[in-house]
């Protein structure tokens, strides 16, 4: 019961951080162009030009990456085909 | 049963996403990740370069690749099998699902590392995984709603 409240907990936290992101990408654009951004309860907690430099911030604040909202800000909005 | 999507700039343009975890006991990793929902795919679960890199799924060691055609180019990917998926339904169940197959992306060039390029390509979740699990999917980018629904 503890391991699904648990991952029931990390689920919906995570998608939080995600809607937060999404509402924030204008400001994230100016802020943090070309940049990685790590997001934890709803607030920017970290950021690297480099994913690795970023991860070993990251471990540094024994948090884990796998778990948080770790987003590319690209300076221009690149609209992809898929 | 209803499965609430997010919707979100991902990519450039507004798209509907599921978050999720993702476990693969094989190869010791495991993530919280989002996928957009993408009719154009037919593959379950394709995950991008960047989430094999947040998951430290092990590139160098699997050597079970297949080439995707993906955007009008090809990327190389990593076969998963016997991945275990889950995530919340609208009344605040765990749903879990055992996938066929998910793919990890390599990335395809350190200019594109370099340029960031490779790091916005975002999970994709095919028709695999609506006609698998049998799942309906309704958008309404006006209304920024969208959802899953599975018939009981």
């Amino acid at each position: 019961m503890g391991v699904v409240m648990n991952e029931l907990q990390s689920l919906l936290e995570f998608e939080k951080d995600n809607r937060w992101l999404h509402l924030n990408m204008s400001k994230l654009r100016r802020e943090h162009a070309d940049e990685f951004v790590a997001i934890k309860n709803e607030k920017i907690i970290d950021c690297s030009k480099d994913i690795n430099d970023l991860f070993k911030k990251l471990e540094k604040r024994k948090e884990k990456p796998n778990e948080i909202v770790i987003e590319f800000v690209s300076k221009e909005n690149l609209r992809l085909l898929l | 049963m209803i499965i609430p999507l997010g919707v979100g700039d991902i990519a450039g343009a507004k798209r509907a996403y599921l978050s999720f975890s993702l476990r693969c006991n094989r190869f010791r990793c495991s993530l919280n990740a989002k996928a957009i929902i993408d009719t154009g795919s037919p593959y379950y679960l394709i995950l991008s370069y960047k989430e094999a890199l947040r998951a430290q799924f092990p590139i160098t060691k699997s050597t079970d690749t297949e080439i995707i055609p993906l955007g009008g180019g090809k990327i190389e990917a990593h076969r998963v099998n016997g991945a275990q998926m889950s995530f919340v339904e609208e009344k605040g169940a765990v749903v879990r699902l055992n996938p066929s197959t998910v793919y990890f992306s390599e990335s395809t060039s350190k200019k594109e590392e370099r340029e960031g390029e490779v790091y916005l390509m975002p999970n994709l979740l095919g028709v695999d995984f609506l006609e698998l699990n049998n799942y309906k999917f309704v958008f309404h980018p006006t209304k920024d709603k969208a959802y899953l629904e599975k018939e009981e």
